[in-house]
Parts: C-alpha cells; structure tokens; sequence
C-alpha cells in the first residue's frame, strides 16, 4: 500500500520565557493513500501539535522540531522553509479546524476567501475561479451555492461554515486532509452530515484523512484505521475493528470502557482515575503508569518497548513478545 | 438605514446646539468687550452708549434668546471690529484650516500604518522597541515645542524652510508634521495593537494553512480587519486637528479658523468666536456621522439591510 504520509520519531519542544516543555516524545506513524486515520486522545495528548508540526504551523520562534523527520511521500518536509511550505500548505496537505466560527475572515466574502488558493496554487484566472468555487461549493452540499459566494460568513450557520471550510480545503485536490475536530462545535446532526461529506469525499477523490479528535464515535463511525496518543507518545495503533475489540493498552481499554452505553443506565460512567502528566515533567518510564491498574515498578522506571502484532502495535511493558497481555 | 441617519443627524444638530450654548455664557463671564476696544479716555457716557447700541447692557437670557434666534437663521452678527459678517470671516478662514487637517492627517496615515503593521508583524524585534518608544516620545511631546524646535531646525539653523506663513505646499510642510506628530503616535500604537489581536485570530491561522504568503497574509488578510477600528480614531483625530490646530497655526502664523478665533478671543471679538465655535462643533459632529456611516460600509457584520 501507497504510505502517503510518514511522521518518524518526531520529538518537539516549547520554549517560553526560558522554560522548555516537550510536548511530543518519539510519535510514529504514517498514512496510507485514500485511507482514514483517527488520531484519539484527550486534551493536551499533542494530537494537534503533531498535526501544526506536519503543517509546517507551529510559531517558529518559540517550538522546534528537535528530532525526527516527516515525510510528504518520498519528500522530507520538516525542515522546509517557509517559502516552500506554502506550496505544499493548502495545495498537497490541507487542514480543516475546530472552530469553523472563527475560522473564515469576517470582513471578506467566502469568494474572495475561496480564490486565494487558486490564485495562487493554480494560477487560475478570475472568471475561471468563481465557477470552480461555486462548482466546489456545491459538491459538499451547500444550496444557493451562486448566492452564497458573494456572502459574509456571519451570514452562514456554524454547519454551512464548516462545508466552506471543507471546500476551501479541498479546492486543490490535495493528497491528504487533516481534520482538527471538525466536528466538535456542530450539534449532533451536523457533525453526522460533515462526517457523511468526508467520508463520501474520501471515496471520491481517493485522499487520505488524519482525522483529529477525542471522540471515539466519531472514530468508529469515519476512521479505517486509529492511533492513540497520551502525554505526547503513540500508546496503541490498530484497525478500527482490532481497537474496539481487542484494546491492549490499558489506556485505551480506560478509554473504552468509559464511552456511555445505550443498553444500560448506570449511575455513573466509567473513568480513569487521576491526572495526565505535565509536558514539564521528566518521564523514565510509561507516562500512563501513574493511572494504570497493573502498573509495576518497570513500567515507572524504564521506558516501554513498542510490541508489534501484524497491524497491532502497543507501546507497554504489559505485553509478551508475541503480542498478548502477559 | 434611515431612521439610523435620521437619528445620528439629530444628534448633530443637538452636540453643535449645546457647543454654542456652552460657549456662549463662557464668554460672556470673559468680561465686557465694549470697555476693552474703546480708548482707555472714552467717557462713561460714550461706554453705556455703545453697550446699549451693541446690546450688551440688557439681561443675559434676552442676549441669549436673540443670539439663538439669529444663528439659526445663520446670523451670528457682525465683528465688533470691522464690522464684516463673522460666519462669512470665519468660513474664508476654512480652506486654510482643512488644507492643513487634511495633510496632517495623510502623513499620520501614510507613517501611521505601515509602521505599526511592521511592529506588530515584527513584534519584540528591535525595530518594534524602536518605534513603540519614538511614539512615547511623540505623544507626550506637546506641539507648541515641537513646533518651535522644528522652526529652530529647519528655518533658523539650516534655512531649508519657511518659519510661517502660508501660499506654497513648502509652506505647509513644518506646520503640517507638528500637527501630524501626535496622531502618527497614536495611529502607529494603535495600528500595532489592533493588528497584533488580529494575527492571533482563527481565520488568519485558516489564511496560513491554505498557503497564503506572509504577504498577503498581513497586508491582505489582517489589514482589513485592522483597519476596522482604525477608521474611528481617524474621525476623532480629524474632529481634534480641524478645530484644535490653534496652537499650531499661531506659532506657524497660519491663516486658519484657530488663529481668527484666538486673535477674536483675546480682541472680545464676541460674534467671529460664536461663529467659529459654531462651525467646528459642526465639522465635528459631521466628521463623526460620517464615521459611523464609512464604518457600516466597511463592516459588513453591521451592515443593515
């Protein structure tokens, strides 16, 4: 399988007023061509600063990529300048955020927004340009697309946005879409419509999707394929079927077991007791050991192997050779 | 939209109303202007005679009350000096006021800008530290003295320039950047903080991870969202630089409304300073209701339809 996408041993590091944290610590992965990847954690995990790391996004003077390379297909990336990355920002990758609010200029119209990328990735001339919009506009569902290109975004819904947003993304036809919880500030049946639009998008252009996000159903209902990541690590990646089934990380076993179950009404939901390390901390051993149930003094003290099982990897010391709890 | 206009127009009417009221009674508590420009040996008789001729023997509101009544009708009297219409001495003094407003302001804008987009894009560089100090220093420096250090330099010393005087655009240079100091300080500051909120927002981040270039990115993308705010400050400083140039054209002898109106006050010159007051509250206001209005155009959040 084509890997389109390929982040290695990426370590980053925050500097701010002379105090550094370490955000990311050794996060491996890759993604394949027209696949789905889910990246699952709970806030501060580093989901989204790998993400701005890919990007090229991260503020340059107070972050730094202090190990390990990204890979744009055959291409390194993360140590491009500027310049360079705004070819590939918005043409190869693109990126969709939380907060699709806030997220398109208020004092422009979402044509004048739409056309940056053309004008500029594809040199496209201007009557060309408002037809490919509204063309664009109209293939991720948006009614009245000939009027609403010459609308502010204040005149649009939060759902309405994000489709913009999504539009603007794809625009260029780029090789790989990273989704930062597109979802996460729509209702309910919004964030079912836009997960519907990915997917249907995904089958149709043949691109990949790093889909950001600390919902488990949204990863069961969109991903092909899902890592999760705790205080800065890659904890568990797997296909989606294997993590649901068969969670080997205690970590994500936690994770599982406190999703709110319709068949049953409990009185009170699971959850993992205690508190994510801070990114200031000196960590020797599994980050996750001062949660976890079965932690013993080795996991505190030296750092856990990565144990791979075909597709399966977990990063724990609970695990044999051959894959298995022990 | 127009019930808007209609509102803010009444306002107008009502800020220049209350200025010339105000004003009015101020001067009046200023002393008796007949005793003033008569000769110190004029008899008392002679005194009363022309205080009953000019109308200031009779009771403050009666004064008042005709006053009102007059301008109005866009009479505000003659000069007690010579005798011309005072509307009509004040509006010839105009073109001179707003030609000096209006280059002041398009130095403060054309300095203002582009240095305090620099700064904010360039924050904690050593040109941001430069510039926020130079506009310390430029808005705490009061015009009267950077006016004369500015004739010192340029007139005195190095005789590049004319010390005062009007006629030629050299003319209007060294009073038109004296003017200009104060609101390229606070433009500049302003510019700067407004644009520094702007790059932190969402949408700037959304500009960047669709490829914008750096370029584009402030000076389209932030600029315009800046700009905003901006517009409000322009309609107060041009309110300020029209009707408060007066120290700046008294030291450049510039033949401006607030030259007239500082020699008509220190003369009791009564009529010229209502008339005066009159057209720069008015200008105010104006400028004003015209911000309200640019500002409307400009934000379409705003805009009603």
């Amino acid at each position: 399988m084509e890997t389109v996408l390929t982040v290695k041993d990426l370590n980053i590091q925050f500097t701010k007023d002379g105090e550094v944290t370490k955000p990311i610590r050794g996060v491996t992965f890759h993604v394949n061509k027209s696949e789905i990847l889910g990246i699952v954690g709970e806030s501060g995990c580093g989901k989204s600063v790998t993400t701005k790391a890919v990007m090229g996004l991260l503020p340059k003077k107070s972050s730094q990529i202090t190990q390990g390379e990204i890979l744009l297909g055959e291409q390194r990336i993360d140590q491009l300048s500027d310049k360079e990355m705004q070819h590939i920002r918005g043409n190869t990758i693109s990126m969709i955020f939380q907060e699709p609010m806030t997220s398109l200029n208020p004092v422009f119209t979402i044509g004048q927004q739409l056309s940056e990328p053309l004008k500029r990735h594809q040199k496209m001339p201007k009557k060309e340009r408002r037809t490919t919009i509204i063309n664009a506009l109209r293939s991720v569902g948006i009614p009245r697309a000939d009027e609403i290109i010459d609308e502010y975004p204040h005149q649009l819904s939060g759902g309405m946005r994000q489709r913009v947003m999504i539009t603007l993304a794809l625009l260029c036809n780029p090789d790989i879409l990273i989704a930062d919880e597109p979802t996460t500030a729509l209702d309910v049946t919004i964030q079912a419509q836009i997960l519907r639009l990915l997917k249907a998008l995904r089958q149709e252009r043949e691109m990949s999707i790093v889909m950001i996000t600390h919902d488990l159903g949204v990863v069961a209902e969109l991903c092909d394929r899902v890592i999760v990541m705790y205080a800065g690590n890659v904890v568990e990646e797997a296909l989606i079927n294997d993590l649901f089934d068969e969670p080997l990380h205690p970590y994500t076993q936690g994770l599982i077991r406190s999703l709110p179950n319709n068949n049953e009404r409990k009185s009170r939901l699971y959850s993992i007791e205690g508190n994510v390390p801070k990114v200031t901390e000196q960590m020797l051993g599994c980050a996750f050991a001062n949660r976890c149930e079965f932690a013993t003094e080795k996991c505190v003290n030296s750092a856990p192997p990565t144990v791979v099982n075909g597709n399966h990897k977990v990063r724990c010391w609970l695990l044999t050779e051959d894959g298995v709890m022990a | 939209m127009l019930d808007f206009v209609i509102k803010r127009l009444a306002q107008v009417v009502i800020v220049v109303f209350l200025a010339l009221t105000v004003v009015f009674f101020l001067i009046r508590l200023s002393g008796d202007p007949v005793a003033l420009f008569l000769p110190p040996d004029t008899s008392r008789e002679q005194i009363e005679e022309y205080r009953e001729v000019l109308g200031f023997n009779r009771p403050l509101y009666e004064q008042y009350g005709e006053f009102m009544g007059n301008a109005v009708k866009g009479d505000f009297g003659t000069s007690l000096k010579t005798n011309e219409d005072a509307l009509t001495m004040v509006l010839e003094r105009l073109p001179a006021t707003v030609q000096l407003a209006i280059a002041s302001l398009i130095i403060a804008l054309v300095v203002a800008i582009p240095v305090g987009v620099l700064a904010a894009y360039k924050k904690n560089s050593v040109f941001d530290k430069f510039a926020v100090g130079v506009t310390i220093v430029g808005q705490a420096m009061p015009s009267f003295w950077l006016g004369l250090l500015l004739i010192y330099f340029f007139a005195v010393q190095m005789n590049w320039l004319p010390s005062g005087g009007s006629g030629s655009p050299i003319h209007l240079l060294l009073p038109s950047l004296t003017l200009a100091t104060y609101s390229i300080a606070r433009f500049t500051r302003f510019t700067r903080s407004t644009m520094l909120d702007v790059l932190r927002m969402d949408y700037i981040r959304t500009a960047k991870a669709s490829g914008a270039t750096t370029f584009s990115l402030v000076s389209k993308y932030a600029l315009k969202n800046s700009l905003i705010p901006i517009i409000t400050l322009v309609a107060l400083d041009l309110g300020t630089l029209l009707g408060g140039a007066v120290v700046v054209e008294m030291i450049f002898a510039w033949p401006g409304i607030g030259r007239l109106l500082m020699q008509s006050l220190l003369n009791r010159d009564f009529p010229i300073v209502m008339a005066g007051v009159f057209i720069i509250a008015f200008i105010y206001a104006m400028i004003n209701f015209i911000a309200d209005i640019v500002y409307a155009y400009v934000n379409p959040q705003i805009r009603v339809k």
